[in-house]
């Protein structure tokens, strides 16, 4: 089987792969031929929030995955970092999905080694770069500044994680880019990192599988502002993000697309919306809430998988992504095209429903005289104070639902569920469905839409047996696989 | 079976006292049919309960509701049972011996108490109606 090595770079980068995690962790799945995914995302700034948050739902994910031993639909991709993959010690390898840049804790001028210089190069470098440039402190990234990245990111070849990353890479395996292009990192990272993989060089290690291997990108155009607000004398601003993207998409014509074999295939992505996010020149500040742009990154990746790898080298694909006009109305699944909705109506639904659940119903869950609380071949309460439950699963299912609720909060607003929804009203909570009671529930009797429903296929899934021969981290997941995907199909056909 | 059952109820009634109700009875088998009413009835509950509406909210309190159920429906139908007698009925409208209505009563009561005690028997054993049941294996516990 092969495997996808997903780069990010860049906040953009993180923010898609992890609403690729999400839609992984759904059930989405990329093509059959792909059964590992290996995200790795390149950013200056290890203290930056997005990535932070990202690298902690990705080890989640990890060890839920890992632990629920195969499940059908809800964690079923594998998805491992660099160190996992070639299952070695390496020392000098992140075990945590970054890809390190070495020597970018410093200045850039520092980073140059400036003063080491002769007058000649001081006075080219002088004509390239600002003072601003020289003194940037890059522990933040390069603010904007894809002039300093393009320079500072050319380090890509020579990491410890380029050589794992060569050196793991079989024939039929797959490379995907993240990135954006309004910004710093992501702008100049994007045409490095392609020119890096696409070199045909003896001397460099599977080179030439990597250099004919299917690679897909997107790129971000603006979908995001700073408010003036903010403004003062603030390294980014948002007023010149589109020309920063003229200008570098621009350089990729002919840097990139010049070469009709360099991509298979090209997403763009982004919108002129209204959202703006507040000021923060990186570290822990650089927290973007969720866009529905990165879901639809995230399915590109999907897209890629499914329908660019296997063709030989042919002119790059270009695709867009749109939506049905909503006239500024949050998106529901009926305004989206009928790939894109056929894609994740099911899956989005279904971790959905199982954290609206694990939200409002467990507690009945748990007191429930049926078998599902067998000590022996069900879920024993004591189940829910260790820690795939505690540390893993319920904070994975946090980060899932603030990601929704960032989602849906966001210009364009990306709202296809209720959030308002109860025990009693739990499978009520996919909006535009007609999802009303009998008139047994009516009266109180049967009620279609109740978390009850989904505790008595719970227990019926124990009381099939099929699942006592698992261990009870992986017995809770397929259990809960089984009885949401029957509930989704019943709910949604 | 007629004999069995009859000496249930001898726990409760002075021989003396009701001895020609209680051997009118006897003469009609009525005892047999009011052990085939506790069995029967507590079976049709349980199964009730624990098959066909398993519940899964308020599982206690349905319990308590279907034993309260079988109770009142055991009653219900050792009373028509005991009153369809046509000795009974004859004392009853003649009126010529004392104590046939709270006779009757106290038939009907003691027939739905051992309709409870069979019911909690029945539910002491997993199987079968435990095993049947999705939702209610542990309850009452």
């Amino acid at each position: 089987m092969a495997k996808l090595y997903i780069f990010g770079i860049g906040g953009t980068g993180s923010r898609v792969i992890k609403a690729l995690t999400f839609l992984l962790a759904s059930g989405v799945k990329p093509h059959a031929d792909f059964d590992t995914i290996i995200p790795m995302v390149i950013d200056p700034d290890a203290a930056n929030g997005d990535l932070n948050r990202t690298t902690d739902i990705l080890n989640k994910y990890q060890h839920i995955q890992k632990n629920s031993n195969e499940a059908e639909n809800l964690f079923g991709t594998k998805i491992k970092t660099l160190k996992e993959l070639l299952n070695e010690n390496h020392q000098n390898i992140s075990s945590n999905f970054i890809y390190s840049l070495a020597h970018t804790g410093q200045k850039f001028g520092e980073f140059i080694d400036y003063n080491g210089m002769d007058d000649d190069n001081k006075a080219l470098f002088d004509l390239l770069f600002s003072q601003e440039n020289k003194e940037a402190d890059m522990t933040v990234g390069f603010k904007g500044n894809p002039n300093i990245g393009s320079v500072v990111l050319n380090t890509f070849s020579s990491t410890n994680e380029d050589k794992e990353f060569r050196n793991s890479f079989n024939p039929g395996d797959a490379i995907f880019i993240i990135n954006s292009i309004f910004g710093g990192t992501g702008a100049s990272g994007f045409p490095l990192l392609l020119k890096n993989l696409r070199l045909d060089d003896s001397a460099v290690l599977n080179s030439q599988i990597i250099s004919q291997a299917p690679i897909g990108a997107i790129t971000y155009l603006p979908y995001f502002s700073i408010p003036e607000s903010a403004g003062g004398n603030k390294d980014i601003d948002s007023s010149t993000f589109m020309s920063k993207s003229k200008a570098a998409l621009s350089y990729y014509e002919h840097a990139i697309f010049k070469d009709e074999h360099s991509l298979n295939a090209f997403y763009y992505l982004g919108d002129f919306s209204n959202n703006s996010i507040p000021y923060a020149e990186g570290k822990e500040n650089q927290k973007n809430p969720a866009h529905f742009l990165e879901l639809a990154g995230a399915l590109a990746i999907i897209d890629f998988t499914n329908n660019h790898c296997k063709q030989s080298n042919g002119a790059t694909v270009m695709k867009e992504f749109g939506t049905l006009q909503n006239n500024g109305k949050s998106l529901k699944y009926n305004l989206l095209g009928s790939k894109t909705k056929d894609s994740i109506k099911h899956p989005l639904s279904a971790l959905t429903l199982f954290s609206l659940f694990l939200e409002h119903s467990l507690d009945q869950l748990k007191v429930n005289k049926g078998p599902f609380n067998n000590q022996r071949d069900g879920i024993d309460n004591s189940f829910y104070t260790k820690d795939f439950y505690k540390e893993y699963l319920e904070k994975f299912v946090a980060y899932f639902t603030e990601w929704l609720n960032e989602m849906e909060k966001n210009d364009v607003s990306f709202a296809p569920f209720h959030t308002n929804v109860t025990h009693e009203t739990l499978k009520g909570f996919v909006k535009d469905l007609n999802n009303k009671e009998g008139i047994l529930g009516k009266i109180g009797i049967k009620k279609q839409l109740s978390g009850n429903n989904l505790i008595a296929d719970l227990n019926g899934a124990i009381k099939s047996k099929k699942y006592d021969s698992e261990e009870s981290n992986a017995r809770f997941i397929k259990v809960f696989d089984d009885v949401i995907q029957k509930n989704i199909k019943q709910l949604m056909n | 079976m007629n004999d069995f059952f009859s000496l249930l109820y001898e726990f409760f009634f002075d021989y003396d006292t009701n001895q020609d109700f209680m051997t009118a009875l006897f003469v009609n088998k009525d005892y047999l049919w009011l052990g085939i009413i506790i069995l029967a009835t507590t079976c049709l509950s349980l199964l009730v309960f624990y098959k066909i509406w398993d519940p899964v909210a308020k599982q206690t309190f349905s319990f308590l509701i279907t034993i309260l159920i079988n109770i009142g429906l055991i009653f219900g139908i050792a009373y028509i049972l005991i009153t369809n007698n046509n000795e009974i009925t004859e004392y009853l409208v003649n009126q010529d011996l004392p104590g046939i209505e709270s006779f009757i009563l106290k038939t009907a009561a003691v027939t739905a108490l051992y309709g409870a005690v069979v019911f909690i028997i029945f539910i002491l054993i997993p199987f079968p109606f435990k095993f049947i049941s999705k939702n209610n294996r542990h309850n009452p516990f």
